[in-house]
């Protein structure tokens, strides 16, 4: 064997072993994240209780089956609970909580509960997720290509514009797809994947499930696409025009080895791992993706499973299994993919360690981020530090110095705006409608005169003809005439009169008249007239009233047969010389005659005549105003979002920190939890969370917080705190004395937090839209209104059939809160990345 | 791995197409749902779109080299 072959199988035999060592890792990791998924799944007992349901139901069939039936029934009674008893110690159910869960996540991970069900589904997930990353393969690589040859052209300018609109989950896309394609226009099918008839040839089969995919996967398509085309045709840019790429090619190396070594190496990091958040984003959101397109994959199975209960939690768990399998299959895929396109990966120890998640790239990121923050004069820690308090504010200092950076960039100003918006907005709210109000409102404890899905009074501006706005009038406020004439023998009548103008086209939702009569034992008969603009004058009715008495219009019988018509309401507003279906403009008066047998009886009434518009945002099916409920949003958003991203980024600097700055055990310990946890599904464990243990969205929230903790945000610091780690002042920390827990609080903590500023800020959208997507799957508070809630609501009350604004308000706002932040967050990153800002 | 970019561009859209083209027979009912099948599709389309992005990312390097 010559030489070279020798190294060739070296390096081969070096990369297999490599390879191996790699895929038993993210088995253990596997192994690890499932075991803890299944004793977050058994805390309560559900998953033994099932077992034990699936033997006493096993016994009760064999019995039915004839098993025992020559005994006694009191022999019966006895073998079958020692049969019982030995079939559930030999399932395990009287061993230790952990072995028994050990035991669970044998069977899970074998899918030993598994049904076919769930392999049935997995096609339709991947069948969304084929044809998406087709459609990406064809345009966002030859359009990321197009841009990074054709940088600053309209085209690029655009997409670099559109890019923070891939900050919004792919069902925000999907819903704004359904009420333009499928609601408005028609088009295409809103979800599912069969049509009424199904086609009988296998081409007319193939094409009906096409027409169905075109939506949800458009709705991935575009959560992908500018994210995408921006990140790839940047870091195209960036590492094409690096300067050791240059002097490369200065040396004269041979430009295949200067494309291997110099650019693809550095690029690929970033772009790999890119598109890795780009698959768990589509794992964690397809379970909304495809409840709202009824689309049969394993998503939908996951939901209905998790609802059910019971004997679900098999189903359950073995989903959640999948998902794992599916995050570590692709973690494997993309160390496998990195080794072979860069076969340096593996050879050093601390890599092999490390490859998982690209180390390398971000060093070289976070390298550009420090050179830019020693631009804004970071602060200098010294030996004597004032305090830690006086750190941080030098450190903020610096970032406000950072921050000052950002009016150079029109788009971080619109989104500073927009976020200031929101925090006045949030704070008008707190201030002008106090929580326990908000709250009882939405609990429907105060009773309004609101109407029902009524569109707000703004799209009057744009309708030619009127929708008319709600009329209220009360004979105890004066805004309706009251006369009371008194007769002989203690008879008494009252007139009131209900007068008003109405200037619209359109008929109202409903009229509606509440009586309030005061007597002791006659009751009160009174006569309704309806007096109409022109004069013509009808008797709608003549009865007698209780104490609260309320008439309604649309359901009164005896008003059909008065009116002669089948549509009262229009009946009562109608001109009948009008050749058009529309409303009689002009002033109507509500006659109410009431005849009272006491002396002491009284009369009031309340006049509603419910419009079609109402308020600034409209009303929903329970007659909300949904003002308050997106007023009462944005609070919501900003705290989730904010809170959310500020106890992640300071827990997992804080880990990062200690585990940085002990090493060894500890830090190995930090490493291995965020690897397990990135094989975690958090989204179907916060909803399982949901369904088994807590309905409060807040303690969800947590949980979810608690996984994201040791997610990226985590490796980030970790790269910059070794850095920091290396700096000269640590040494000299150490050298006068300085205790752990002081070097890790006073110099290591305040020294990064200018790299949590923008790590904060980019992941604030993903803590708002985490808290909407749990909402779009019921996962809310039951009580205090939130975009995602007010969505949820829209999706299963019937938005789509016309009102529209009711799903795309909340929408709105979210799109808008979550473009605001990653506006700034691309801008600061811009900004502390100096070689971002070359380009 | 020396692959050149119009190899790894080729490769990847064998790959994507193999994982759109195989759930997509599942889902017709051409082919029988299985375990194997669905992780190789996947497998396919996630490896397939890295792979054209390594194209991309080299084959901008040659057009870029002109400029």
């Amino acid at each position: 064997m010559s030489q070279t072959e020798s190294v060739t199988v070296n390096a081969r035999g070096r990369l297999g072993r490599y390879l191996i060592r790699r895929f038993l890792t993210l088995l253990m990791t596997l192994v690890v994240g499932v075991y803890i998924a299944v004793v977050v799944a058994n805390l309560g007992g559900f998953v033994d209780d099932i077992t034990r349901a699936n033997i006493g139901e096993g016994l009760n069939a064999m019995s039915r089956g004839g098993w025992l039936k020559d005994v006694s029934p009191e022999e019966k009674v006895r073998i079958f609970e020692e049969t019982r008893i030995q079939m559930e110690e030999a399932a395990g159910l009287y061993q230790s909580f952990p072995l028994r869960c050990a035991r669970w996540t044998y069977q899970a991970l074998t899918f030993q509960w598994a049904s076919q069900d769930m392999w049935d589904a997995l096609p339709y997930t991947l069948l969304l997720f084929g044809v998406a990353v087709v459609l990406l393969f064809f345009t966002s690589l030859f359009m990321s290509l197009a841009l990074s040859l054709r940088y600053g052209s309209k085209l690029d300018r655009l997409i670099v514009a559109l890019s923070p609109l891939s900050s919004a989950p792919s069902w925000v896309h999907g819903i704004i797809l359904i009420v333009i394609f499928a609601a408005g226009l028609g088009w295409l099918p809103y979800g599912g994947v069969y049509d009424i008839d199904i086609p009988e040839t296998r081409v007319g089969y193939a094409l009906m499930v096409a027409r169905h995919l075109v939506l949800p996967v458009g709705a991935i398509f575009l959560s992908a696409f500018f994210t995408l085309v921006y990140t790839w045709r940047t870091f195209f840019l960036i590492h094409a025009g690096e300067d050791y790429v240059e002097v490369a090619q200065a040396k004269g190396l041979p430009y295949r080895m200067i494309e291997q070594r110099y650019i693809l190496r550095p690029a690929l990091p970033f772009v790999i791992t890119n598109f890795a958040l780009m698959v768990l984003a589509f794992w964690q959101t397809s379970i909304v993706l495809e409840v709202y397109f009824d689309w049969p994959g394993i998503g939908r199975l996951y939901m209905a499973a998790v609802g059910m209960r019971g004997y679900s939690q098999h189903m359950v768990m073995s989903l959640m299994t999948l998902f794992a399998y599916l995050l570590a299959v692709s973690f494997f895929l993309l160390d496998a993919i990195y080794l072979l396109v860069d076969p340096r990966v593996g050879m050093e120890k601390e890599q092999m360690r490390l490859s998982l998640h690209h180390w390398r790239g971000i060093r070289i990121s976070l390298r550009g981020i420090f050179r830019g923050l020693s631009n804004l004069r970071l602060p200098r820690l010294e030996l004597d530090p004032k305090g830690w308090l006086q750190d941080i504010g030098k450190s903020l200092r610096s970032t406000s110095e950072g921050l000052r950076e950002l009016r150079r960039y029109p788009s971080a100003v619109t989104g500073i705006i927009i976020i200031v918006v929101l925090l006045v907005m949030s704070l008008y709210a707190v201030i002008s409608v106090p929580y326990d109000h908000v709250v009882a409102i939405w609990r429907q404890s105060v009773v309004q005169d609101i109407p029902q899905k009524a569109m707000p009074t703004w799209t009057n501006l744009f309708r030619v003809e009127k929708l008319p706005e709600t009329i209220v009038l009360d004979s105890r406020d004066g805004t309706a005439l009251k006369q009371s004439t008194d007769f002989k023998e203690g008879f008494k009548e009252v007139t009131l009169s209900f007068v008003f103008d109405y200037p619209y086209d359109g008929f109202p939702q409903d009229v509606v008249v509440d009586f309030d009569a005061k007597y002791e034992q006659k009751r009160p008969h009174i006569t309704l007239t309806w007096i109409k603009p022109y004069g013509r004058e009808i008797q709608l009715g003549a009865f007698s009233i209780t104490s609260a008495k309320r008439y309604v219009a649309s359901i009164e019988k005896k008003l059909t047969r008065v009116l002669a018509s089948d549509e009262p309401l229009q009946a009562l507003f109608i001109d009948p010389s009008y050749s058009l279906v529309k409303a009689r403009s002009g002033r109507y008066e509500l006659r109410v005659s009431g005849v009272l047998f006491e002396p002491e009886a009284d009369l009031d009434a309340h006049l509603t005549v419910y419009g079609q518009v109402y308020g600034l945002a409209g009303t929903d099916f329970q007659r909300r105003d949904l003002w308050l409920g997106l007023l009462w949003g944005a609070p919501a958003a900003l705290g989730v979002g904010l809170g959310g991203a500020l106890i992640t980024s300071l827990a997992s600097m804080l880990l990062a920190a200690t585990g940085v700055w002990f090493g060894g055990w500890v830090d190995a310990t930090v490493q291995r939890l965020a690897e397990i946890n990135l094989t975690l599904p958090m989204l179907p464990i916060g909803i399982m969370v949901y369904y088994l243990y807590s309905k409060n969205i807040w303690v969800i929230l947590l949980v979810i917080v608690l996984f994201t903790v040791f997610g990226s945000p985590l490796k980030t610091y970790r790269a910059a705190f070794l850095q920091v780690k290396q700096l000269p002042y640590i040494e000299a920390a150490q050298a006068y004395g300085a205790g752990n827990g002081r070097i890790i609080r006073a110099y290591l903590m305040p020294r990064i937090l200018p790299v949590l500023v923008p790590q904060l800020v980019a992941m604030v959208p993903g803590f708002i839209f985490l808290e909407a997507t749990l909402a779009m799957l019921g996962v809310t508070d039951l009580y205090l209104p939130t975009w995602g809630k007010i969505i949820y609501d829209a999706m299963i009350n019937g938005a789509l059939r016309g009102n529209y604004y009711w799903v795309l308000e909340p929408l709105a706002l979210l799109l808008l809160t979550g473009t605001a932040f990653a506006l700034v967050g691309l801008a600061l990153d811009r900004i502390l990345n100096p070689r971002l800002r070359a380009i | 791995m020396r692959l050149t970019p119009i190899q790894f561009l080729v490769l990847g859209f064998f790959l994507v197409t193999y994982g759109m083209v195989v759930p997509w027979l599942m889902v017709l009912q051409i082919i029988k749902a299985t375990f194997f099948l669905s992780f190789t599709s996947y497998a396919a389309t996630f490896t397939g779109l890295i792979f054209g992005v390594v194209g991309i990312a080299t084959y901008y390097r040659d057009r870029g080299r002109g400029r």
